[in-house]
């Protein structure tokens, strides 16, 4: 069925066409030799019924005086129907009084038991009894037997024929219906054509061309009707994407102006910090330095109280200094900018642990411990390194009274693709209200004689993992020690023990494993 | 005595079936051949036209006149009910010609029929019955020879044990009777102009 389903149009109307003349010629045909059949048999039996009375009435004086000679005699007259291949006359008593049979047939016939009157058609034969009358008397009974071998070619030939027309028919048919279904094929192909057309070459300005105003004509004008709409449509859209690209392009003016400002009052703002901090530190520099040589030179002559205050006046301008330098360190964090790098922290913490934390480290007996090999990351080496700097200084400084500071960092993969790196210490803890406090600049927790410091240290480390695109914070049990941890982006530019490395460190449960 | 009278009686008896044992036979062929006669008196007068005087609508008897001594028994029993050219038959015997001289009322009997059979026993006064009934369009059917010569219409004659008959149809045009070709047909010899 699906082949017919997936023939082309026209090909469909011609089979509908072809099958419906085809069917009704050959019902025509049927219902013709039927007819012509029993029109045969009709003169069949109307002759041979005729030759029958025949026979009978010119028997009647034979079988009235059972002149076998004379009855046979009339019998012969049959051989002018070549057809009639036996003929018999029965008296009254059914015995056969003469029979015939045309000279040509060798077989002899055995006539059969008289009938009552009647016909029969066999397969080869048609069979005939008729009976003799005399009024209402029967005297006798007349059988023939024709071959209908003759009757049969006629028939044959007459289906032949018909056959014959029949096919000359649907040849014509076929002719006329090839022509003729153009009719409705024409159109849809056309309407075909153009909505491939359309749907090839994106063109919305094409239209079909409506010829006759049927249902066809219907699917044309509505055809038409979406394509003028979707036509309509496009260039809507066409103006509102300009209309936007406009805006855009507006928008995105007053933003690179508003950025450009933004970043050159920044520029300003940070050479203004670094110049100001520059001049600042020369003073204070001063301040300490002569106060120092003051110190140095009069330190003997001078009274407590008076030897105090100078004291207090270097350590002002002590702290001066370095809280300047914080300031100087935060504004070169914002200001340099560096592209970034593949940068090892093992190399980085290794290098801390020799040169800027060596000597915290041997004064507190720091044990820095790094179970496994930290990852490769993407970022700005020197304020990868501030940042890895400061957590640990921080580590150490922040120590429990009388215990042994121990510093753990640890490294993990998040699902994100961020390196999280933990700095773990047993120092003093971080109460949980606090958590977001250590983070701002200038804040802190203790006093200047609990720890000293400057406060700009974590603001400084928040600001360099936010700079490169991570999180930081802490997590805290107070009394215990303390976890700062902070993501940063994996480099870019791994090398193949990287790679390794990172597979290792997907596990989750990679440092738990360590016993910390 | 008793044994010896009922051995006399079975031998009488005897004798006598025996003799009566061939004319029983004899009647039984007659009487066969005389059935097929008495159907052929019948038929001929199917396939002969009679004048329209001599046989009319208002007529409703076909009469068959048998003439001397009546050879055909109960012959007619099987067929005395049947119709000919949609007529009754009847059969009337006359006893001799001599007979029939007496009676002026026997003569036009005769004149009367349609089929007149003249028996063998009248073969010596054939040629005056002949005579008789020539103008009255009388079928002559005789069963002796030369009855054809002597006048007669149709005469029997048997052929292999086969009833079969002869016509003088110049006879017949004399006694103005049509005799169909078909009857002629079958004759084993006709007598014509």
């Amino acid at each position: 069925m699906s082949v017919v389903q997936n023939m082309a149009i026209k090909h469909k109307l011609i089979l509908i066409i072809m099958s419906t003349c085809i069917a009704a010629l050959f019902l025509a045909s049927v219902i013709l030799l039927l007819f012509e059949r029993g029109e045969y048999r009709k003169e069949t039996i109307d002759s041979i019924s005729c030759y029958a009375e025949m026979i009978g009435d010119n028997c009647r004086a034979a079988l009235a005086f059972e002149d076998a000679e004379d009855a046979r005699e009339t019998l012969k007259s049959l051989q002018a129907e070549s057809s009639i291949v036996f003929a018999c006359v029965y008296t009254k008593d059914d015995k056969v009084l003469a029979q015939y049979q045309p000279p040509d047939i060798k077989n002899e016939f055995t006539p059969p038991v008289c009938k009552k009157e009647g016909n029969k058609f066999g397969s080869d034969f048609f069979r005939l009894f008729k009976q003799i009358k005399d009024g209402n008397e029967i005297i006798g009974t007349v059988f023939i037997q024709l071959e209908l071998n003759q009757m049969k070619t006629m028939i044959w030939l007459k289906a032949g024929t018909i056959a014959l027309v029949g096919l000359t028919c649907a040849l014509v048919a076929f002719l006329v219906s090839s022509r003729v279904q153009s009719i409705i094929s024409g159109p849809i192909l056309s309407l075909a054509e153009v909505a491939k057309a359309v749907s090839e070459k994106d063109d919305y300005t094409a239209r079909a061309v409506k010829k006759s105003n049927d249902e066809i004509g219907l699917l044309i004008d509505a055809f038409n009707e979406m394509l003028e709409q979707i036509q309509q449509r496009d260039s809507e859209l066409v103006e509102a994407k300009e209309q936007l690209e406009t805006k855009v392009m507006e928008r995105t003016a007053e933003l690179s102006a508003t950025n450009e400002k933004l970043s050159r009052s920044n520029q300003q703002l940070q050479e203004f910090t670094y110049v100001a901090s520059h001049d600042l530190r020369e003073p204070t520099r001063k301040i300490s330095s002569f106060g120092q040589m003051l110190a140095d030179s009069l330190g003997d002559k001078l009274e407590d109280d008076d030897k105090e205050n100078l004291n207090f006046m270097i350590n002002g301008a002590d702290r001066m200094q370095q809280m300047i330098e914080a300031l100087l360190t935060y504004s070169r964090v914002s200001t340099k900018g560096v592209s970034p790098d593949r940068v090892d922290l093992n190399e980085i913490v290794e290098q801390l642990k020799s040169l800027e934390l060596a000597v915290k480290i041997e004064e507190t007996n720091a044990n820095l411990i790094i179970p496994a090999l930290l990852p490769a990351i993407e970022g700005d080496p020197a304020q990868i390194r501030q940042l890895m700097q400061n957590l640990i200084s921080n580590a150490l400084k922040y120590q429990k009274k009388g215990v042994l500071p121990e510093v753990i960092i640890l490294a993990n993969k998040e699902e994100n693709g961020m390196m999280k790196i933990e700095v773990r210490d047993n120092g003093i803890g971080i109460k949980k209200e606090q958590y977001d406090n250590v983070f701002v600049m200038f804040r802190r927790l203790h006093s200047r004689q609990e720890y000293e410091g400057t406060g700009i240290g974590l603001a400084v480390c928040k600001r360099i993992v936010e700079r490169h695109g991570g999180e930081i914070g802490v997590s805290s049990t107070y009394g215990e020690g303390s976890t700062f941890w902070f993501t940063m982006p994996a480099s870019k530019t791994p090398t193949q023990k990287d790679n390794e490395l990172e597979e290792s460190l997907s596990a989750p449960a990679g440092y738990k494993d360590l016993g910390v | 005595m008793k044994i010896k009278t009922y051995i006399l009686i079975v031998i009488v008896l005897s004798l006598l079936a025996v003799s009566s044992a061939p004319q029983a036979r004899a009647d039984s062929t007659s009487s066969r051949e005389y059935q097929v006669k008495a159907a052929f008196l019948y038929s001929f007068i199917n396939f002969v036209d009679w004048p329209e005087d001599k046989l009319t609508e208002d007529n409703k008897q076909i009469i068959i006149g048998i003439i001397g001594d009546d050879p055909f028994g109960n012959a007619f029993e099987p067929i005395k009910d049947k119709q000919v050219k949609g007529k009754d038959v009847v059969i009337k015997r006359f006893k001799s010609f001599n007979e029939l001289n007496k009676s002026d009322e026997k003569i036009e009997a005769v004149t009367k029929c349609h089929l007149l059979y003249i028996c063998p026993s009248e073969k010596d006064e054939l040629q005056r019955i002949i005579n008789l009934v020539t103008k009255y369009n009388v079928l002559t059917v005789g069963d002796m020879k030369s009855f054809l010569e002597s006048g007669g219409i149709i005469n029997f004659l048997m052929e292999d044990k086969k009833v079969r008959f002869e016509i003088n149809n110049i006879a017949a045009e004399e006694s103005e009777l049509q005799i169909r070709s078909k009857l002629l047909r079958l004759a084993k010899r006709v007598i014509k102009k």
